[in-house]
């Protein structure tokens, strides 16, 4: 891609960044020593982002070649690889950071009333408060909008709020949670809402943050409601009355899920590379060896295509509005990539490769949420079938 | 008050640096550049009194290929006003530097000039002073602290001398170059990337300034470092004073 001067700044203020104040903690993070939170305020300052964010920070300009135009394509630019850089360095950190302000803030600022979004969502996005975006249930992953238990009950001016969820990430130490529940009775009964809730709510409890393969530096957690009372006004957006408005959160997830297995995919690339032309093996380097540039070209083609999906709006100069099944279907490639990449990044260090000194070993690990979170593989695949047989 | 900060683009000095095979000079392609760490130092420096005194301006001047608009952008997202660059395609030596920078300096007539003691590429840690000297003006070189009068008519600059703290109180206008401890220069924010896209960036053809730039010194060879050769091991206390003595002749 051929970048202007201000994109390639941007490119190194946020590498530069990420190397010198957030990779020195990425193992405290990873061990759980330290949390990612702390770091994100400051982040936010040094580089100014609160104006990449939050109502009408989105991009309009048509592609034009003015100098609006241009402005906007820049942003673009911005906001992907912002994300790129900082999965380049810590998954985990970007998974946090992209549950709170994308999952959480996110939707409040798109379906929360002016008051919810001032109330909510602004200190979600200064990142002086850490937000949640609850949907998974023990009994339900895939299948989490059918088979929801959760239930919100109109007692008054009050919900009340009954359930549990899982897998959630930043639950344990996030200060709001949207919480997706099934309306019981009165008006809209049966319908999947949002309901802010704020810790310290009675009722509401978390559990602690769960072991996992990957993505260890970002904590995951059970959510458990009981009899949690929240006003009517918590009731996102006074109530979402369009259909597959969850549906619509999916979506918008799924492309910065795409985005984070690029960055690890741009990274172990990378390494492999750089490597593979330092490791002298028979007396040359080993990427002389044919069976090393096989491999190491079969990532670039998988790099390669999915830069051209998660930079699809700044290559195409606007916003590209791509259909569902396209989304999905960028994100199953992308995620798959990710795993694919990583694992022969690990392959081609070999023994340094499953060392944890050289890094690829955690990006495979954290490259295999991609193909699960925001739903697995199997999902994108029905959810892109159901569209391309729509009638 | 006007403030002019120098900035000069040199290879990231987390590059690995390779060396020509004629050893005329390093191998420039592939390698990333950057501002020169000091001058980044004296940029932050520039803004933190630009913040402090009201009405104040800071302008940026380098002297240079036309690549190093790039360097001049970022000090200008840092949130410099302004910047000149003194289009010198080939490398000028320090005198030729000061020189020109005596130009723009007579100019623009700034109250203070700030600047990276040295550039970490070429070392020679000689344009400040060389360009006080020609203008006649005050100098504090390594400058660990920096102080303005209320009335910013007198500047007081601590230095980090051997064995101690050295403190310097001299009228403006002057020079002051920058050491590491100086301060921590800012990120360039995405705020200021995009206002950066608009700022005046004038450029100077070097000839057209009537200075004098001729080398005095001729670039004889380039080399790398040699190789670290694989150590020794000894035997005995004794075969190592005997080696020490006879081989590395140390004592």
């Amino acid at each position: 891609m051929e970048l202007t001067d201000a994109e390639r700044l941007l490119r190194d203020t946020f590498r530069t960044y990420f190397t010198r104040e957030i990779e020195p903690h990425v193992p405290a993070m990873e061990s759980g020593a330290m949390l990612p939170y702390p770091l994100m305020r400051p982040m936010h300052e040094a580089l100014g982002l609160d104006a990449l964010l939050g109502r009408g920070a989105k991009p309009r300009g048509d592609g034009g070649r003015d100098d609006a135009g241009r402005a906007a394509n820049t942003i673009r630019y911005a906001r992907t690889t912002f994300t790129v850089e900082m999965a380049r360095v810590s998954p985990s950190f970007a998974l946090s950071y992209g549950a709170s302000l994308s999952l959480f803030a996110g939707n409040v600022l798109g379906k929360g009333t002016p008051e919810q979004i001032e109330r909510f969502a602004r200190p979600v996005l200064h990142c002086e408060k850490i937000g949640c975006w609850a949907l998974t249930e023990p009994g339900g992953g895939s299948d989490a909008l059918g088979g929801m238990k959760t239930t919100a009950r109109r007692d008054g001016d009050h919900f009340v709020l009954n359930g549990s969820k899982t897998f959630i990430t930043n639950a344990p130490y996030a200060d709001v949670f949207l919480i997706l529940a099934r309306v019981e009775g009165g008006d809209g009964a049966g319908s999947i809402q949002s309901f802010v809730v704020e810790r310290g709510t009675p009722g509401l409890a978390t559990g602690p943050a769960m072991k996992k393969m990957g993505m260890r530096g970002s904590p995951t957690g059970e959510i458990f409601l009981d009899d949690v009372r929240v006003p009517a006004d918590h009731l996102l957006g006074g109530g979402v009355r369009e259909r597959g408005h969850v549906k619509a959160s999916l979506t918008s997830e799924r492309i910065g899920l795409a985005v984070l297995s690029y960055g690890i995919m741009e990274r172990c690339y990378e390494i492999a590379r750089g490597y593979a032309l330092r490791r002298r093996q028979f007396g040359r380097a080993i990427a002389e060896y044919q069976m090393i540039q096989s491999r190491l070209a079969r990532m670039y083609v998988a790099l390669s295509n999915c830069r051209r999906i998660v930079y699809a709006d700044y290559l195409a100069g606007r916003p590209s509005r791509e259909s569902v099944a396209d989304v999905c279907a960028g994100k199953l490639y992308c995620a798959e990539m990710g795993t694919f990449v990583a694992f022969e990044a690990i392959h081609i260090l070999a023994g340094n490769g499953y060392m944890e000194e050289y890094v690829v070993e955690r990006l495979a690990r954290d490259a295999k949420l991609l193909e699960l979170g925001g739903g697995t593989t199997e999902m994108q695949i029905l959810t892109i079938a159901r569209e391309l047989l729509r009638e | 008050m006007k403030i002019l900060a120098t900035v000069k683009r040199v290879p990231d000095p987390e590059t690995s640096i390779k060396v020509k095979p004629d050893g005329s000079g390093i191998v420039a392609d592939n390698i990333k550049w950057v501002v020169n760490p000091f001058d980044e130092i004296a940029v932050e420096e520039s803004l933190r009194i630009k913040e402090k005194v009201a009405g104040s301006e800071v302008v940026l001047v380098s002297v240079g290929a036309k690549v190093a608009q790039e360097q001049l952008r970022t000090g200008l997202a840092m949130g410099a006003d302004r910047a000149i660059l003194v289009v010198a395609e080939d490398g000028l030596e320090p005198l030729a530097v000061a020189r020109v920078l005596v130009k723009v300096i007579e100019s623009e007539q700034p109250d203070l000039v700030v600047m990276g003691k040295q550039s970490i590429d070429d070392d020679s840690n000689a344009v400040g002073q060389m360009a006080a000297e020609l203008l006649g003006w005050p100098q504090a070189t390594f400058a660990s602290k920096l102080e303005l009068a209320g009335d910013q008519k007198t500047a007081t600059v601590t230095r980090e001398v051997d064995g101690g703290l050295e403190t310097l109180s001299f009228p403006l206008p002057g020079i002051v170059t920058t050491d590491l401890r100086l301060n921590e220069p800012r990120y360039a924010s995405l705020p200021g990337i995009m206002k950066a896209r608009k700022k005046e960036l004038k450029e100077i053809e070097v000839g057209a300034l009537g200075v004098d730039v001729a080398p005095k010194a001729r670039l004889v060879k380039m080399e790398p470092p040699p190789k670290r050769q694989a150590g020794k091991k000894v035997a005995s206390v004794e075969e190592l004073v005997h080696l020490l003595h006879t081989e590395a002749k140390v004592i």
